[in-house]
């Protein structure tokens, strides 16, 4: 009896390469959250106590002057260190800690442009959020927030709470998302819209392409997450810092600039 | 009747439906239980637009006394642990939403006996509310009533720490949901 050895070469070859970039980003969020959920950090994305040091976020912090008209000024300066923290990472917070990244945007309808004007989408998107806060007399986002409600599951499981809520709360944002046809951390997210806006203020830690070796292509648009492109697009307030950009160029021609 | 639907509208409608749902049944009015705040809370429309649903509260508590509910604000229904006013969910709280207060005065809620649920008033034997509270508050006090002992609650003394919620036996024979088995609850006050 012949056996016969099928010498057909495999079409996809099953190596599994190694993705540094997404992997440290995976490892820093999951290492936040557990941080978060064991009380090792005191609070959540909205407002955490790290030592001596409290940061809070910034869209948190209006909304809730929106709607209560009071300032306490501990949280006041608590945002304010959020801003400086948004000044000199940028929009970081997105692509390192906000675990909306490695949840949302894997739908089949979610594959359409980002607005056409983006700046004045994200500035309606900040301002209705505020106003509807000023508005209700509630910080209304901050119930749905997807960075929020995760921390809020992390806190639960931590002191043996239900995480249905978080589970709810993030398979209602996933179906807005389906429903709108769009990349929910691109173009609907009103966090990443307020961070996006204040990133303009945002000299440090920028990627770039090299102009010697750049030659225009759409090979960085392809895989940035909120479709950027380095050799057309002027803003980068959007930059999420995900760095996957860096290892996408086939020539190399993406580079961190530290100022 | 010609209804062309292409996959895409398939998909977009029924993610639109699922979130709706979705978020009806987690804006659905919750139980009376669950809208007692911890202590020290600022009444109510103050409240809601004062917490920043951040959880504070909840990792500072470390009697687990305070649960997060659906729409993210700190609760007290005392079954996964008791309130015990130490204060440190308002030291916790970043914007004034728990304010300090007086331990001798506060009230945060009313428990109340389920007379048809409550083993004691059913048959006899049980007395571990009574007990709990004893060292607390002593808000529990127990009338003879011929061979039986029934448990009643001093509405003055009673500042609805949650103890006798927390020590109530009789959840074990209601399937596993804790809320629905317990013989004393904790009630708002109105």
């Amino acid at each position: 009896m012949s056996t016969t050895i099928s010498t057909r070469p495999r079409t996809r070859p099953k190596t599994r390469k190694f993705k540094f970039w997404p992997s440290i980003r995976f490892v820093t969020t999951i290492g936040f959250f557990l941080l978060i959920g064991g009380n090792l950090w005191n609070g959540s994305t909205c407002v955490v106590e790290i030592g001596p040091l409290e940061i809070a976020c910034p869209l948190g912090v209006v909304q809730l002057i929106a709607a209560s008209r009071v300032i306490v000024p501990s949280l006041l300066l608590a945002g304010l260190i959020g801003f400086l923290l948004i000044v000199l990472f940028g929009r970081a917070f997105c692509g390192w800690i906000c675990p909306g990244r490695w949840i949302f945007n894997r739908g089949p309808t979610t594959n359409s442009k980002p607005w056409k004007y983006r700046a004045w989408a994200q500035r309606i998107i900040v301002g209705g959020v505020i106003g509807a806060a000023y508005v209700c007399h509630n910080p209304i986002f901050c119930t749905i927030c997807p960075a929020g409600v995760v921390c809020r599951g992390a806190i639960a499981a931590g002191t043996g709470g239900s995480i249905l809520p978080s589970v709810g709360w993030m398979g209602a944002l996933l179906g807005i998302e389906w429903a709108s046809g769009r990349s929910f951390c691109r173009d609907l997210c009103p966090l990443g819209a307020g961070i996006s806006q204040l990133s303009r203020f945002n000299p440090f830690l920028k990627v770039q392409s090299n102009p010697d070796t750049c030659q225009p292509c759409i090979a960085c648009q392809r895989v940035c997450p909120e479709d950027l492109n380095l050799s057309m697009d002027e803003d980068l307030s959007s930059c999420t810092k995900c760095m996957e950009c860096i290892s996408a160029c086939p020539r190399s021609g993406v580079e961190i600039k530290i100022i | 009747m010609n209804t062309s639907l292409t996959r895409r509208e398939f998909l977009r409608i029924s993610g639109g439906t699922a979130s709706a749902g979705l978020v009806y049944l987690l804006l659905k009015p919750k139980s009376a239980s669950a809208n007692i705040k911890p202590p020290g809370a600022l009444p109510e429309p103050d409240f809601s637009a004062l917490c920043l649903r951040c959880g504070k509260c909840t990792s500072a508590c470390e009697q687990l006394a305070i649960q997060i509910d659906r729409q993210g604000f700190p609760y007290i229904d005392g079954l996964s642990g008791w309130c015990d006013f130490s204060g440190d969910c308002v030291a916790a709280c970043p914007s004034g939403a728990l304010e300090p207060f007086e331990i001798e005065t506060v009230k945060i809620a009313l428990a109340v006996i389920d007379r048809d649920r409550c083993i004691a008033w059913n048959s006899t034997g049980c007395r571990w509310c009574y007990q709990e509270c004893l060292d607390i508050q002593d808000a529990i006090w127990i009338e003879p009533d011929g061979v039986f002992l029934r448990p009643h609650i001093d509405e003055t003394r009673c500042n609805g720490c949650g103890a006798c919620v927390n020590i109530c036996p009789r959840a074990a024979e209601v399937g596993g949901d804790m809320s629905k088995g317990k013989a004393v609850s904790l009630h708002q006050i109105v």
